[in-house]
């Protein structure tokens, strides 16, 4: 009797562990959850705020594929596998996944704003996040073409996790649609907050989609070009007209080169849409690394550049040719000298605070395959990539969208007047004391307008990553992509001998008695085009990658992969 | 206890027997009808705190007694059953009823006597006591005893873990009784869990013990340290010898799931941590491997390890034992980088494979060779301008030392008549190998045990312990160890104005150690142990526990400013921490738990019945913080005041996040005439890291059962002649629950919203971000796994042979896995209850005790073999190039990659290039320049056959990739083998320790490739074993210092993959005991003397001339994929320990 009195005690004792049924309800202490969020006007611009360091995208000499490693005009310490038409479909393409994740935050942020009862507050935010979905949209776009469009936020039951892939048109559409809105939603420049889209922002870059498509369609032959080529225009001008940038000029015969380096750049007036960078909050990683050699300009990047009577090398009487190591820079387009290091001149670069001369495979030039040594981007500060690195990286400047206008412009009519061109190309040839170009000069020279425009865009714009965009847009990457890589001229030159004096010093020669196989023409040879291919049936898109095929039978590969 | 003497005294005062006991009174409620005198004993035991003492003899059986009423007093009703009958009794200490017979004469003698184990040692705490009564004694620490007895009495003297002995007296002469040390097997008590105590021989499942002073004695660092090799199916694994560091992992049987659960460890029935807890504080260490582990269903997937805590003995003198070890540490296994002339001719084959011009000059060749002290100009690639040196300096090597790691522990411990207690403390300094700069951690352990009896039946048992952990090292320390081989091995030290050099900006790594500030971290942990038995009738207890565990964790460090010197002695413009900076890392933690459980047992004859009910509930809480200051004002004072108030920074992290869990469970065993046994448990779990619907888990049950097949009848013979001691069949199944898993968030049922990082906006202000984490995972739940084990325990030969053999299995049904959909989704699917894996093996225990002559000896053989498959992951195929977690169909953390071989000739090279170049990996073909594949770099296999070299095919296309499985991470096969020595005062023990193979991959290193880097020199080990004209069976390919060719080569492949097995000289320990000393008035029960040697010595394969360690490992996270690179470079090597010690009990 008394067990069971006992038993019957502690069993009570051992229930009443259990009266509290709260006891396993805890809340989070550290963690804001949805039921929490998207009250205030803060929550949005802080979800906002999340496209600017996730999706902006920098100019990484490898891994994303916005760089010019990919094209004729740069090389890097390898290989590029894309450019070589060597590249084999990845299984997984971080491309694809990281585009659609923040497609995903930026359906949320549009869901969740749309039904907001304080939409009236927040709708820069909601401008912010149309503007955020297109552009990653369009990122996709260029790189494969029509994707699956997924405009709310899925669930793994829900069944649009396996759609199917849209077409050029109807994705172009939706991009075109966002950002619409997006100039709707967004407060202009001057009623903007700093830093943060506005309504020009998103034009320029519509000018900039439309300017892409326009012209894929019109060389690829694939449907109406003129009215995208029309809205291009119309959207670059409304930038232009809207007097909200300038080209930046802060820093006299040396703004060009300052003006990607410039460590007041929040201030600077060509920034329409920047990747920010401020010491001790978000570090400039590629700064560093730019400098050691991982993007080398070669021979077709150097021939671009214009002599300063206007007139290419292979028309001007100022070109000095090969002889010298430097004498390829003389009388050129004062772009060169800022954008290619003049070799042996002495510069500040990155860990050297002092001037020091410059040569290839000496202090930090590790280019030595190439020969030219790049110097658009190379910073002055000893550690940019230590804490520092304070200067801003050009998603979108004002000088591309003057090259866009002039672009737009003729490939729409197949000609442009001349106050097109001094509305637009010839702002960018002042800048650098450049003569204008024109008409009359094109006819006099025997140029082609087209091929001027195009160097011109190529010119400004050059190891910014558009070049193998342009090409493919262009139609022309089958016959530029396929050639052997070239750099500097060896044969007959001063990079033939073994000590090369200059200003009284003398340098060695990385290049002294290069073998045969290094050399095509004299030229250094970095790449045989042997090994170069590039199938026009194939290559002007990137291969869906695997896995995603295999993972959503709806999804097809793109043709040839 | 002089019973007679006591009982003569009774029997002349029991007069006033009555007077004493009236304050007292104690009232009963009796109804005896006819009732057996010793039966009325027996009630009014137990209606009452009194316990009856008599010698059968003297109470006649056949005396009848009756009482009935209520509230009769106790001395009314003794004086109705007992004088009534002509019988006298008395009353001591208001405890014991003594009772005889006024008329009986007895004889008494006085018995003195040793007890002794059979080496001499005296025993303390042996009961001795008179056949047929129910007190006796105990021995005294010299293993005296003393006591009256009856003169015809016939002692019996037993004590734990020997065998009992009947000692008829014969006179009065002191007895010298040696007891017989029995197999600890047969008799050991093992605790199994909430209170349950069994004899070894009466287990079901699968559970392994060992003892505390197994660990004693060993220049270990710490309990984990010391395990290693001495429990079968435990494995300990460790990753690096950096003083409070070591990454010890542990686990038991293999693994139950992909996502890394671990076995839960409870001390005195409280979670804790093995690796704070003093290896010299544990009593006992129990082991459940299978379905036993049931009982605590939530976290017991991976079985659970049981530490019972040191006690105090009761009724005895004070016991002080102080314990000293000096272990001295020298360096283990260690990198070599290339010396100067190796690197040079190494650097000048990659040119000449190249086609690149000469680097390195023949007169800077000769000047190497010839030791040359000069300076002269740079020639190193891109370091032209800064000048180059010609002798050699082992700059990783240099940056370690042997050190010395002291331990002093100190324990005091013993008991009154009702209560108990000890106090331990220990202290050990582990100085770090590093040469310079500080690193040491210390470790301080307070203990206090006091248990008490309240009363009669309740009884108090109080356990705290303080833990302190602070380690100090050089802030900078993993860069320094990092750059230490970085560092070109012609640079000098120091520039010849004495300052430290920084050549070109690389970090001279004894500047780091020495002026690149300190790191410390102390993380101090202060746990309660407070338990309460009560037990309200005979063999009912309840029991009531409360844990409190308080951690605190501190980690600071500081970067201080500092300037690096050029060989012309100005400064570099590379400052290092400018601004400097400082970092506090808190937090804090309270775990709470508090548990009720209910055991009762009861012998009906030969059924025997034990029942266990209990609940319990545990919550943890935390509070973390991150604060970060910078341009602090003083260099060398860091304290957040100083700093800049407009560049303080708090973490990103912030894990503040508590849990908790609440459990019911029971057990019931039921055995019968010590021949068959069973036992059945259940338990139920919630989780607060499941949404409320998912949050129960089901019912767990398990079942037991064992046979012990030697008691059958038909095994008499056998175990009458000792040739059989025990022969045993065991069998379990049982299911577990189980949520403590990493990679399970605490909130994931709940859509959370990340903040964080930071982001200038506006260009000069912070703007903070926000975003979806992952997608909210309300519909999952519990893992279960499933555990099946047979075994058997045989003890042969006079307990001198023991055998155990066990075969298991562990399924998990539900483990939570990541499916894959399209990206489109835009996140991570959460995991989901959809993965299995299954875990199985066998394991085999054998130990031979015996003696030849005065030598004692044993050895003992453990192997334990075990495979796993993760047989379901719903079809994802998923694996990285490198190790690889978890893949459907493979073991977990095995490799994959390619097949590859080196290209030997031409002919090899042209039908290599022919179909592969260009595709996939493969460069086009062009020797000796850019792009080009040459002979001596590697060609891969088409596993696939899709005419490319990807490590991924296209599924689409059905191709599978040209990765395989190179073999796995965890070994098979662990084994070890343990032996021992005794004779007179020498003991001599030691510990061999070993796996099979066991697979790493080195590739993936800065170091794991030579020249992989041109910056920096490779590891010495490749000198020599790359191809060239000359060396055309070299191992490995050509050197290159181009990209392309590198890229090609340096693939994930068979080419770095080592298998590691090893076979360790864990411990070899040698003694001498002396016992007794005296010294003039001072005298010492035992004084102990030994020499210990820790890891001295391997046989081991893959460990590239003796610079990786084969017991090194990497564990890897889920998503970590093969292009970790820079692991093996940070690694603080393992150590070799040698340590003498002392062991003085007072």
């Amino acid at each position: 009797m008394k067990t069971i009195k006992v038993a019957s005690v502690t069993i009570l004792l051992i229930l009443s562990l259990a009266g509290c049924k709260k006891y396993l309800d805890l809340q989070p202490q550290s963690e804001i959850t949805d039921l929490t969020f998207w009250q205030t006007s803060n929550d949005f611009q802080l979800a906002a705020n999340w496209f600017y360091l996730h999706t902006l995208d920098d100019p990484h000499y490898y891994g994303t594929n916005n760089n010019d490693n990919m094209s004729d005009i740069a090389f890097g310490t390898g290989v590029d596998p894309v450019s070589s038409g060597t590249y084999v479909a990845p299984e997984q393409d971080n491309n694809w996944d990281s585009t659609y994740s923040a497609i995903r935050n930026a359906n949320k942020l549009i869901e969740e704003a749309n039904s907001s009862s304080i939409k009236a507050d927040i709708t820069p935010y909601l401008g912010e996040g149309y503007f955020f979905r297109a552009y990653n949209y369009f990122t996709l776009f260029k790189l494969f073409g029509g994707v699956p469009i997924i405009n709310k936020v899925l669930l793994p039951t829900d069944t649009l996790v396996y759609t199917a892939r849209a077409s050029r048109e109807v994705l172009l559409d939706s991009i075109l649609n966002d950002l619409n809105t997006a100039i709707a939603d967004l407060p202009a420049k001057s009623s903007a907050q700093t830093g943060r889209i506005c309504k020009e922002a998103a034009q320029a870059f519509l000018a900039r989609v439309c300017l892409f498509e326009g012209t894929w369609r019109k060389f690829h032959a694939s449907g109406d070009a003129n009215t995208l080529l029309d809205q291009a225009i119309a959207a670059s001008k409304n930038v232009i007209d809207s007097k909200s940038y300038t080209l930046y000029q802060g820093k006299g015969d040396n703004s060009y080169r300052y003006l990607f380096i410039d460590n007041t750049s929040e201030n600077n007036p060509e920034s329409i849409i920047a990747k920010k960078y401020r010491t001790n909050i978000n570090v400039n990683g590629w700064a560093y690394g730019v400098s050691w050699g991982n993007l080398n300009p070669t021979k077709p990047a150097a021939d671009l550049y214009l002599c300063n009577d206007g007139l290419p090398i292979d028309k001007s009487p100022l070109f000095k040719g090969y002889d010298s190591c430097r004498s390829e820079f003389y009388n050129r387009d004062p772009r060169m000298a800022q954008s290619l290091i003049l070799p042996a001149i002495s510069i500040i670069r990155p860990q050297y605070d002092t001037y020091r001369p410059q040569w290839p495979g000496v202090d930090n030039n590790r280019n030595v395959n190439s020969g030219y040594m790049l110097y658009k981007f190379i910073s002055e500060e000893p550690t940019p990539g230590d804490g520092g690195g304070a200067f801003d990286w050009n998603v979108l400047r004002y000088g591309e969208v003057l090259a866009i206008y002039a672009e737009a412009r003729f490939e729409r009519d197949n000609a442009i007047s001349d106050a097109d061109l001094d509305l637009s190309i010839n702002v960018l040839r002042d800048r650098v004391h450049m003569p204008h170009l024109t008409n009359t000069l094109v006819s006099t020279n025997g140029l082609d307008m087209r091929t001027e425009i195009r160097r011109e865009r190529s010119v400004e714009l050059a190891f910014e990553g558009f070049r193998w965009d342009d090409l493919r847009r262009w139609k022309t990457a089958e016959t530029v992509l396929p050639q052997s890589v070239l750099s500097i001229k060896v044969t007959g030159t001063q990079w033939a001998s073994k000590v090369i004096t200059i200003d009284g010093n003398s340098y060695n020669s990385y290049f002294y008695n290069a073998a045969p196989s290094q050399l095509e023409n004299g030229y250094k040879l970095l790449q045989p085009g042997a090994q170069r291919l590039f199938d026009p049936q194939k290559n002007y898109l990137l291969p869906i990658p695997t896995k995603q095929v295999s993972l959503n039978s709806k999804l097809t590969q793109n043709p040839g992969w | 206890m002089k019973l007679t003497s006591v009982l003569l005294l009774a029997a002349c005062l029991h007069g006033s027997a009555n007077k004493a006991f009236s304050q007292k009174d104690v009232k009963l409620n009796l109804d005896l009808t006819n009732a057996r005198i010793r039966k009325a004993f027996e009630v009014i035991e137990k209606n009452s705190r009194y316990r009856f003492l008599y010698n059968s003899n003297t109470i006649p059986e056949d005396v009848r007694v009756n009482l009935h009423g209520k509230d009769i007093s106790i001395s009314d009703a003794l004086n109705k059953i007992v004088r009534d009958n002509g019988l006298i009794y008395k009353i001591i200490n208001d405890k014991v009823i003594a009772v005889t017979s006024a008329d009986e004469m007895m004889q008494t003698v006085h018995v003195k006597g040793d007890v002794t184990d059979s080496t001499g040692k005296p025993l303390q705490g042996v009961t001795v006591t008179i056949q047929g009564r129910k007190r006796g004694t105990e021995t005294d620490a010299q293993g005296h005893f003393e006591m009256d007895v009856p003169d015809n009495a016939i002692l019996e003297i037993s004590s734990i873990g020997y065998q009992s002995q009947r000692v008829p007296l014969a006179g009065s002469s002191p007895l010298h009784i040696v007891l017989k040390e029995i197999s600890s097997k047969l008799n050991e008590v093992v605790v199994v869990g909430y209170g349950t105590k069994l004899k070894g021989t009466d287990l079901t499942g699968s559970v392994a013990r060992i003892t505390g002073d197994k660990l004693e004695s060993r220049p270990v660092t710490g309990t984990l340290d010391a395990l290693q090799g001495l429990v079968p199916g435990v494995a300990v694994t460790r990753q690096s010898g950096q003083p409070g560091s070591q990454g010890y992992q542990l686990s038991i049987r293999g693994s139950s799931s992909i996502n890394g659960n671990v076995p839960l460890v409870l001390i005195d029935g409280i979670p804790g941590d093995l690796s704070l807890i003093n290896p010299q504080d544990i009593q006992d260490l129990t082991v459940l491997k299978d379905a036993t582990a049931a009982i605590y269903g939530a976290r017991a997937a991976d079985g659970v390890i049981l530490v019972t805590t040191k006690r105090g003995r009761r009724s005895s003198t004070p016991n002080i034992s102080y314990g000293f070890n000096l272990a001295i540490k020298k360096p283990g296994m260690m990198k070599k980088a290339a010396t100067t002339d190796h690197f040079v001719k190494m650097f000048n084959e990659a040119n000449k494979n190249d086609g690149d011009p000469q680097t390195f000059s023949d007169s800077t060749l000769a000047k190497i060779a010839a030791n040359d002290p000069g300076v002269g100009q740079g020639e190193n690639w891109s370091l032209q301008s800064y000048p180059m040196f010609y002798q050699n300096r082992n700059w990783y090597g240099d940056l370690f030392k042997t050190s010395l790691r002291p331990t002093h522990n100190v324990s005091i411990s013993g008991g009154g008549e009702n209560s108990t207690y000890v106090m331990s403390f220990g202290d050990t300094r582990d100085n770090g190998n590093i040469a310079a700069g500080s690193n040491a951690s210390v470790r301080d352990n307070l203990r206090l045990d006091l248990q008490l009896n309240l009363l009669k039946n309740l009884k108090l048992d109080v356990n705290t312990a303080y833990d302190y952990l602070h380690t100090n090292q050089p802030s900078e320390l993993n860069d320094a160890i990092d750059n230490g081989l970085k560092m070109f091995s012609y640079l000098p030290l120091k520039n010849p104005a004495g300052n430290y050099y920084g050549y070109q900006g690389y970090e001279n790594p004894v500047q780091e150690l020495t002026m690149g500030g300190q790191e410390n971290i102390t993380d101090s942990r202060w746990s309660n142990n407070v338990k309460l038995d009560w037990e309200p009738i005979k063999g009912l207890v309840w029991t009531g526990q409360v844990g409190i565990n308080v951690e605190q964790y501190a980690d600071n460090a500081n970067y201080p400013t500092n300037e690096e010197h050029n060989w012309d002695n100005s400064i570099n413009s590379l400052v290092r921490n400018n601004p400097n900076k400082a970092s506090y890392t808190n937090w804090s933690s309270v775990y709470k738990n508090f548990s009720t459980y209910v055991n009762y047992s009861k012998t009906l004859g030969k059924h025997d019945i034990k029942l266990l009910a209990g609940a319990s509930r545990e919550k943890f809480t935390k509070q973390y913080q991150f604060m970060q200051g910078a341009d602090f004002s003083s260099n060398v004072i860091f304290t957040l005041p100083l700093s800049d108030p407009n560049n303080l920074r708090a973490g990103d992290y912030w894990d503040n996040n508590p849990w908790a869990l609440e459990s019911y469970f029971g057990r019931a065993a039921y055995s019968y005439d010590g021949k068959y046994y069973l036992e059945g448990t259940l338990r139920k779990d919630g989780s607060s890291k499941f949404s409320p619907e998912k949050r129960w888990s089901e019912i767990y049950p398990s079942i037991s059962a064992a046979w012990k097949i030697s008691q059958e009848p038909f095994f008499r013979n056998l175990i009458d002649n000792d040739v059989v001691n025990l022969f045993k069949a065991r069998a379990s199944w049982g299911k577990t629950g189980n949520q403590d898993l990493p990679t399970l968030g605490l909130f994931d049922y709940i859509q959370l919203i990340s903040i964080g990082g930071q982001y200038p906006i506006d260009g000069s202000t912070v703007s903070r971000l926000a975003s979806l984490r992952g997608i909210a995972s309300p519909d999952r739940t519990w893992e279960t796994i499933e555990t099946k084990n047979l075994g058997f325990d045989l003890v042969l030969l006079q307990s001198k042979l023991s055998l155990s053999f066990d075969l298991y299995r562990k399924h998990n049904n539900n483990m939570l896995v990541s499916i894959t959909y399209p990206s489109t989704l835009g996140a991570a699917a959460p995991t989901s209850n959809a993965g299995t894996l299954l875990d199985k093996g066998w394991e085999f225990n054998g130990n031979y005790n015996s003696k030849i002559g005065a030598v004692q000896f044993n050895v003992g053989v453990i192997i334990n073999y075990n495979t796993n498959v993760v047989t379901n992951l719903q079809g994802q195929d998923n694996y990285n190039l490198g190790l690889t977690q978890a893949r459907q169909g493979y073991a977990l953390n095995s490799y994959f990659g390619f097949k590859g071989s080196v290209i030997r000739n031409q002919a090899e090279l042209n039908a290599y290039a022919a179909k592969y170049a260009g595709k996939g990996i493969v460069p086009g073909t062009q020797p000796n320049g850019y792009g080009g594949l040459g002979i001596g770099d590697v060609m891969y296999q088409d596993i696939d056959g899709d005419g490319q070299i990807t490590t991924y095919g296209d599924k689409s296309k059905g191709h599978s990739g040209d990765a395989v499985n190179l073999g796995s991470q965890i070994p098979k096969l662990t084994y070890s083998m343990t032996g021992g020595l005794k004779y007179k005062g020498f003991d001599f023990s030691f510990i061999l320790q070993g796996t099979g193979n066991k697979y790493v991959w080195r590739g993936n290193g800065n170091f794991g490739v030579p020249l992989s880097h041109f910056w920096f020199q490779p590891l010495d080990y490749f000198y020599g074993k790359t191809y060239n004209p000359d060396n055309t069976a070299a191992k490995y390919p050509r050197l290159s210092n181009n990209g392309t060719v590198t890229g090609n080569n340096y693939q994930f492949s068979s080419l770095w993959l080592e298998n590691t097995r090893y076979l360790r000289m864990k411990n070899i320990t040698v003694g001498y005991t002396l016992n007794n000393i005296r010294i003039s008035n001072f005298k010492l029960h035992g004084v102990r003397v030994y020499l210990s040697g820790q890891d001295l010595f391997e046989f081991a394969k893959g460990t590239w001339d003796h610079m990786y360690d084969p017991e090194e490992t990497h564990t890897p996270s889920v998503t970590e994929d093969a292009n970790n690179t820079d692991y093996y470079e940070q690694n603080y090597p393992m150590y070799r320990a040698f340590s003498f010690g002392v062991n003085v009990n007072f």
